[in-house]
């Protein structure tokens, strides 16, 4: 996520007591859910790539979300395996994050936009490795 | 990076070797840059000109920082296609890593260069390769551009306008060393 603080989203009163979802379970919850589909390799990092790379493991990473009291709207970043139907992927993805957000926050989900920055090759380094038998 | 980027990124690092080889010579002996800087901080005109360099370098610094972070999200040039829950965005160096996979798996054909480009009527592409000697190049060069279209319309789901293929040069083969 980019530079995003612990934005309250969603508060509810109850009878006893508030509930509140910040941003960042929102931006979990759509990142797992997406990283779930066949022929995702991968979320491409941001911000939250740079602190994966300083040891703080983030679970948010290549996740965007646009929040108002009752909506959201979410942008995912990914990186698709090689040979995959990349539309099809992609609108895989969207159908599943929208069903785990909406069914974990009660949020409506008005938009899952997905952007494909990369492709995953998953031979690559194994043909460099043996050059010889 | 663009080309203030890169100016601002050699500027930077132009600076810092400078100062840093005056440094190392302060170190091993050489004083006068320290009479110098002592005799700045007593002129207020050359101090300010002093503290200018600095905030200059200081803001340079920074942007060069800036720029090392931001290396993924740019957002990149690319296609989009409508999905029933909102937009798929592909960005070309996706594109350009799909041709590249594919047109290297073609026998003959080295060093791939894929140049993608937005014609009136969509998205074309130049692909720039090398050849073995020995090779057809028409035939390759139509199968490479059959290979590249069938490939692209059934991963992306779109079909390329053009597909221009450069033989560029021949390549050298290596021969194995073993067996």
């Amino acid at each position: 996520m980019d530079g995003r603080d612990n934005k309250l989203i969603r508060e509810e009163g109850t009878e006893i007591g508030s509930i509140k979802i910040s941003d960042e379970v929102v931006a979990v919850i759509a990142g797992l859910a997406a990283s779930e589909i066949p022929g995702v390799a991968g979320m491409s990092g941001t911000l939250a790539g740079i602190a994966e790379k300083l040891g703080m493991k983030s679970m948010a990473k290549g996740v965007k979300v646009e929040v108002g009291e009752r909506e959201t709207a979410i942008d995912l970043y990914i990186i698709v395996e090689y040979g995959v139907r990349i539309p099809d992927v992609a609108s895989e993805v969207q159908q599943a994050v929208k069903k785990a957000v909406e069914s974990m926050t009660g949020l409506t989900v008005v938009e899952v936009n997905v952007h494909v920055q990369g492709v995953h090759f998953p031979a690559e380094g194994k043909e460099e490795e043996i050059r010889v038998k | 990076m663009n080309f203030v980027d890169r100016s601002i990124l050699f500027l930077y690092g132009f600076v810092t070797v400078i100062l840093l080889f005056c440094f190392m010579l302060v170190v091993l002996g050489w004083h006068l840059p320290i009479i110098y800087i002592k005799n700045m901080l007593f002129d207020v005109q050359l101090r300010t000109a002093l503290f200018a360099f600095l905030l200059v370098l200081f803001l340079l610094g920074l942007r060069v920082v800036v720029l090392s972070l931001k290396t993924q999200h740019k957002r990149d040039k690319g296609i989009s296609l409508e999905g029933e829950l909102g937009q798929i965005n592909v960005t070309f160096d996706t594109i350009t890593a799909l041709i590249k996979r594919v047109a290297g798996k073609i026998p003959g054909v080295k060093e791939v260069r894929p140049v993608l480009q937005a014609y009136p009527e969509g998205l074309g592409v130049e692909v720039v390769v090398r050849v073995l000697p020995d090779l057809n190049i028409p035939e390759t060069s139509k199968r490479l551009q059959e290979e590249i279209n069938s490939y692209i319309q059934e991963s992306l789901g779109i079909k390329l306008s053009r597909i221009k293929i450069k033989v560029e040069d021949i390549a050298q083969e290596l021969r194995p060393r073993v067996e």
